[in-house]
């Protein structure tokens, strides 16, 4: 078979996963969530379906969106989970709902996280502005790196927010080129990288940044395929490494394909597997 | 003295009489706490386990039990998480006491992608197959009430499959922790909030404090039981980045505060000096380690003072048992 016949067998694999509501869970026991139902969508859209054929999902992320623009983990919760509101921009903005989009693209310029002075044993640059997950927290690494991504995919990547957002990423990189959650040492003691953080910075910094700024951060992800089994992160270093041409591209896909009926049963996470056809479809959607 | 200033005042005194009867009531409580020893991961205790469990009150007949191991990031070769054949062992005790269900389940404060905790295939390997392993970190979500009141948060967002559990077990690993010295199943109540509304690290937590969110947490929803993986614990720069110390026991209880002190001390640190566990005197049984109870081994037999970061040695002690 064929990469596009795999590609449609398991987009008909993830579309059954439909809630009658039209939005998707993150797994085969819960309710619809805008996490799993906008990488739904990413993911049809890469792999070039029709959006009248996910109208259902697109109108049920539609009605998460708060009239501030924001969207959160749960309708009733508003103002919980606010970091959401960026890969809704993005999937709105994919699938040309501009009005929703632009609504969630100011809020993301409006939202603005805690800066600190003293960032004791940490070594950071306090003062700069990126992306919490919650209100009234600080900066971390994947809530900014998904707002960069809305904001470049919105035609705002020179907002001011967004240089520093690229700022802010950039000073939070580890010595040996890779990203964690968000601090690169404590007490002194350089932190561990993970790949999937790793990967959605580059995704972010990518093309905006002096390459020579990212190249031992790229090199850190090729030199983690071989040893990766983990779908989520083999799917977003595959869209890294097609977003910077990385020769490591195709080996990436390969053993994310080998490894995606590791993600069943239980271990079925639909964001997971939607990140996975994102990668494997033929246009790449995220940074476009 | 006007009636508005009488009523205030009478309001303060009955305020603290209430304040004071609570605290003696918890300080005359005894608590008991159980050390076994446990050389090796291999070796089968999941019949001594259940039988504590059973001495301890905890009836698990048609009950369902939710396992919270203490996952944090997985690195080959360092003791971060709590073993997987342990949790095995106490996924068996509980339905060697008829548990309905027994579910794994955590919320890891550091990595999002289930693959490095629940889902991890050196867990799921050595679970029976009845065992189900959930990621509290994505999925359905409940809003329950801050019984607490340190914290400027009035609800806590708790993953559904913890709020719907009937008993939950704690299983922490014996370790330093490089912001609150110790992390153990008091610290370990942080991986019961999902990370989509507390995010990777739970910030939140850290901005409101962390030692006043764990006495909030532990005031709102405290474990049923505690086992504390002190097979092989982790000293130094804990939680992710220290050494491996064997110390070859188990520490469980039914009593968070009365566990926690004790195996703090077992780790050479004050438990007075430990900003939560200081918080958590004035509300949960059995930091004092005279009015605990040690019904198998004493805990002095497995002591160790562990090494720890430098700002953290004045909170050590030579001997706690002399």
């Amino acid at each position: 078979m064929n990469r596009e016949n795999i590609w449609k067998t398991n987009w008909l694999k993830l579309v059954e996963l439909r809630l009658p509501d039209g939005g998707f869970p993150y797994y085969l026991d819960t309710k619809s969530a805008v996490e799993p139902t906008a990488h739904v969508i990413l993911a049809a859209l890469a792999g070039g379906i029709p959006t009248d054929e996910i109208s259902d999902s697109i109108r049920w992320l539609i009605g998460r969106q708060h009239a501030d623009g924001s969207v959160s983990c749960a309708i009733d919760f508003p103002g919980q989970g606010i970091w959401l509101t960026a890969i809704f921009a993005l999937a709105l903005l994919k699938s040309g709902n501009q009005p929703q989009a632009s609504a969630a693209i100011s809020f993301l310029i409006d939202l603005k996280s805690l800066t600190a002075k003293d960032t004791g044993q940490n070594d950071l640059d306090g003062s700069l502005l990126g992306w919490p997950w919650a209100k009234d927290t600080y900066s971390w690494v994947e809530p900014t790196a998904w707002s960069l991504l809305a904001l470049n995919a919105a035609g705002k990547s020179d907002d001011p927010r967004a240089v520093e957002g690229r700022k802010l990423l950039l000073d939070r990189q580890i010595a040996g080129g890779g990203w964690n959650y968000g601090n690169k040492l404590v007490y002194g003691h350089d932190l561990i990288p993970f790949s999937d953080t790793t990967a959605l910075a580059i995704l972010a910094l990518n093309g905006r940044v002096p390459p020579e700024s990212i190249a031992l951060s790229i090199k850190y992800l090729e030199d983690d395929v071989p040893g990766q089994s983990s779908p989520y992160a083999l799917a977003l270093e595959s869209l890294a490494f097609r977003a910077c041409k990385s020769s490591v591209a195709d080996a990436a896909l390969r053993r994310l394909e080998a490894n995606m009926e590791m993600i069943q049963g239980e271990r079925f996470n639909v964001v997971h597997y939607s990140l996975a056809l994102q990668a494997l479809g033929t246009r790449g959607i995220i940074w476009e | 003295m006007n009636r508005r200033q009488f009523f205030k005042w009478s309001l303060a005194f009955a305020g603290a009489a209430g304040f004071g009867a609570l605290i003696g009531r918890f300080w005359h409580r005894r608590c008991r706490v159980w050390i076994h020893p446990m050389d090796e991961y291999r070796r089968d205790v999941s019949r001594d386990i259940a039988q504590v469990m059973s001495l301890e009150g905890l009836f698990m007949r048609g009950k369902k039990v939710l396992i919270k191991p203490n996952f944090v990031e997985c690195h080959p070769g360092r003791p971060i998480n709590t073993d997987p054949s342990l949790i095995a062992q106490v996924a068996d005790a509980c339905f060697r006491l008829g548990a309905a269900s027994v579910a794994v389940g955590e919320a890891p404060g550091h990595r999002r992608d289930p693959w490095y905790s629940t889902y991890n295939s050196s867990l799921r390997a050595v679970l029976p197959t009845q065992v189900r392993c959930i990621d509290l970190n994505h999925g359905d979500i409940v809003k329950i009430p801050n019984r607490g009141w340190y914290t400027n948060l009035k609800d806590f967002y708790v993953a559904a499959p913890l709020a719907e559990a009937d008993l939950v077990i704690s299983m922490p690993k014996m370790k330093t922790h490089h912001w609150m010295g110790v992390t153990l199943s008091l610290k370990n109540l942080f991986g019961n909030l999902p990370g989509i509304v507390y995010g990777w690290p739970k910030n939140v937590l850290h901005v409101q404090g962390i030692a006043r969110s764990i006495v909030d947490l532990a005031l709102t929803m405290p474990p049923n039981f505690v086992v504390v993986d002190g097979i092989i614990g982790m000293e130094g720069d804990g939680p992710i980045m220290g050494t491996s110390k064997k110390m070859g026991v188990l520490v469980m209880g039914k009593d968070p505060l009365a566990v926690d002190s004790t195996t703090a001390r077992m780790m050479g640190f004050d438990p007075r000096c430990i900003p939560y566990m200081s918080l958590a005197v004035m509300h949960l049984p059995g930091m004092l380690d005279e009015m605990n109870d040690y019904p198998a081994e004493h805990p002095r037999k497995f002591a160790s003072k562990f090494e720890c970061l430098e700002t953290f040695r004045p909170w050590q002690r030579e001997n706690f048992w002399k």
